[in-house]
């Protein structure tokens, strides 16, 4: 895999499964390197399939995804997705530095160099004191954290997060929230995130992608909302982006009451 | 709090089976005629006399030797067995339905044509025993293979494992833990099937002491030999307990 790509490019992305409608049609989206692209959508409209297709856990139907001109073939450690289902992306028989090394085997050879890497990655998450701990020991925030150290050690293209702090509480998740971005603008890695929450996405997001509801659920506007780093949910330039969201899925909302949720 | 716990138990254990005895003891020789129910003082005296003739003690180690073999022998091919089965989609739709059918004989039915094939000897004694042992090992490796959450494969196919690996580092370590509850149930069965291995042509074991004395009307005997195969049941599982808790490298594969 080419290490100098510019774009994760989605074009013409249609799926469906064996039984049932089609889940999502006609999707286009282009993702820039270093972006924090937010993917927002009701429940249910197809936003953990839509991650599965990126991830390569499942084919497309149609379409078809790309760094730059290379399609990507099914799942690899180029994309690395942190998962919302807390209690089984860890491996409950290792350490959290175990399970942070775990990832490094295959690439790394020197068990130091390892050693040192996954430290630097748990720091990174603030769990520089918890590395001993086994999975089972730690809270769901605290898990959380280890999914995304795990992540950036493994130096991916892009991460791909599925709603990964929805299981926890409010202040929990906010504060998770501002420590992703905080981590984001001090390494620039790609991040691809999905949530049906507006405010996550827009505490977060230098892209916003907002999807309809299902079935067949397609693109409804993409932009950039344009705020500055500094971000407040209380802030007059926050509210209005907020409205805007909420007013295009309002829109949709109206056009298709036939199949609301 | 803990170690709280393990007394309570031990305290209620001790109290549940004194009653018991004190039941049988109050219905022996009372509403059941003696040579039925022997009473426990006399079978207690049974287990002194066959224990200075050194009856008793033969026919234990005879039947744990038989009982550990065959049930080293189960695990072993069980674990194989039950990791290709749950493993290979391909190979388990041949040999699924043979296995389910296997599944259901009952080890006793099985000793007539042991006896064909393997003789009088301790082999085929053995065999039977592995046998329910391995049926059992089988299933609960096979479920572990199978019950690996999803999200866990997910996570390893995002990291760039082989097959193999994510078969050798994800799927055996998730599995471990069905596999050593599986090896803990088989202990258990492997009692069951000894007393049913036993009745081929035996003049040792505990089996034959309770079949023996029933010939002879020496129920004490027979009660003994009953008491025994319970107590070295639920002993034997209590070591692989004791035994599996000080390897802290299986403790790993517990936590869940
Ligand atoms: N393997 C599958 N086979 C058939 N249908 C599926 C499959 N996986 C998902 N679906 C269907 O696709 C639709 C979208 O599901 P998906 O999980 O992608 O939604 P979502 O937007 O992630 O929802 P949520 O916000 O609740 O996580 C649902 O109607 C679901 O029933
Ligand atoms: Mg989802």
């Amino acid at each position: 895999m080419q290490d100098n790509w510019k774009q994760l490019k989605i074009s013409g992305l249609s799926k469906k499964f064996l039984r049932g409608p089609v889940i999502l049609s006609d999707i286009n989206l282009t993702v820039d390197r270093g972006a924090f692209l937010c993917i927002l959508g009701p429940s249910g409209c197809g936003k953990s399939t839509l991650v599965d297709l990126i991830a390569g856990f499942e084919p497309p139907s149609e379409g078809v995804i790309s760094f730059d001109a290379t399609p990507i073939r099914g799942p690899g450690p180029d994309r690395v997705v942190i998962f919302q289902d807390i209690s089984n992306a860890l491996f409950p028989w290792l350490t959290v530095l175990e399970n942070t090394e775990f990832v490094l085997k295959n690439f790394v050879r020197n068990k130091n160099q390892r050693r040192d890497q996954a430290m630097q990655a748990l720091e990174l998450v603030g769990l520089g004191g918890d590395t001993q701990k086994f999975p089972s020991e730690l809270s769901g925030g605290m898990k959380q954290r280890v999914q995304i150290a795990r992540g950036l050690v493994m130096d991916p293209h892009v991460l791909i997060m599925d709603e990964p702090f929805a299981a926890l509480d409010a202040i929990t998740r906010r504060r998770m929230q501002y420590e992703l971005k905080d981590l984001w603008e001090r390494t620039h890695k790609t991040v691809i995130f999905v949530t049906h929450d507006i405010t996550e996405a827009l505490i977060m997001a230098t892209k916003v992608t907002i999807l309809s509801s299902g079935p067949g659920a397609h693109i409804l506007d993409s932009f950039d909302p344009g705020l500055a780093s500094d971000r407040d949910p209380a802030d007059a330039e926050f509210i209005n982006a907020y409205r805007r969201v909420e007013s295009l899925i309002g829109n949709e909302h109206n056009d298709s009451e036939s199949h609301a949720e | 709090m803990f170690e709280q716990g393990i007394q309570r138990t031990l305290v209620v254990a001790t109290l549940s089976i004194l009653t018991g005895v004190i039941l049988w003891g109050l219905c022996s020789g009372t509403i059941v005629n003696e040579t039925l129910l022997p009473h426990p003082f006399s079978v207690w005296q049974e287990v002194v006399t066959q224990s200075d003739s050194g009856l008793l003690w033969e026919s234990i180690s005879i039947s744990l030797w038989r009982v550990a073999w065959g049930w080293v022998l189960g695990v072993g091919v069980g674990i194989i067995t039950g990791l290709i089965l749950g493993q290979l989609r391909s190979v388990n739709a041949v040999m699924g339905p043979i296995f389910e059918f296997l599944k259901g004989v009952a080890p006793i039915s099985l000793v007539p044509i042991m006896i064909l094939w393997f003789g009088i000897g301790e082999l085929p004694k053995v065999l039977i025993i592995a046998y329910i042992t391995w049926v059992v090992v089988t299933v609960g490796t096979m479920t572990g293979v199978r019950e690996v959450p999803k999200t866990r494969l997910r996570a390893a196919r995002c990291m760039g494992l082989s097959e193999l690996q994510v078969f050798c580092r994800i799927i055996l370590p998730s599995a471990a833990s069905y596999i050593l509850v599986g090896m803990r149930t088989g202990i258990g069965f492997a009692f069951i099937a000894l007393v049913s291995a036993e009745f081929i042509a035996v003049d040792k074991g505990i089996g034959f002491l309770i079949m023996d004395s029933r010939l002879n009307l020496q129920t004490s005997l027979m009660v003994v030999g009953i008491i025994s195969l319970g107590v070295l049941g639920a002993g034997s599982q209590i070591l692989y307990d004791v035994i599996t808790r000080q390897i802290p490298w299986l403790s790993r594969f517990r936590r869940h």
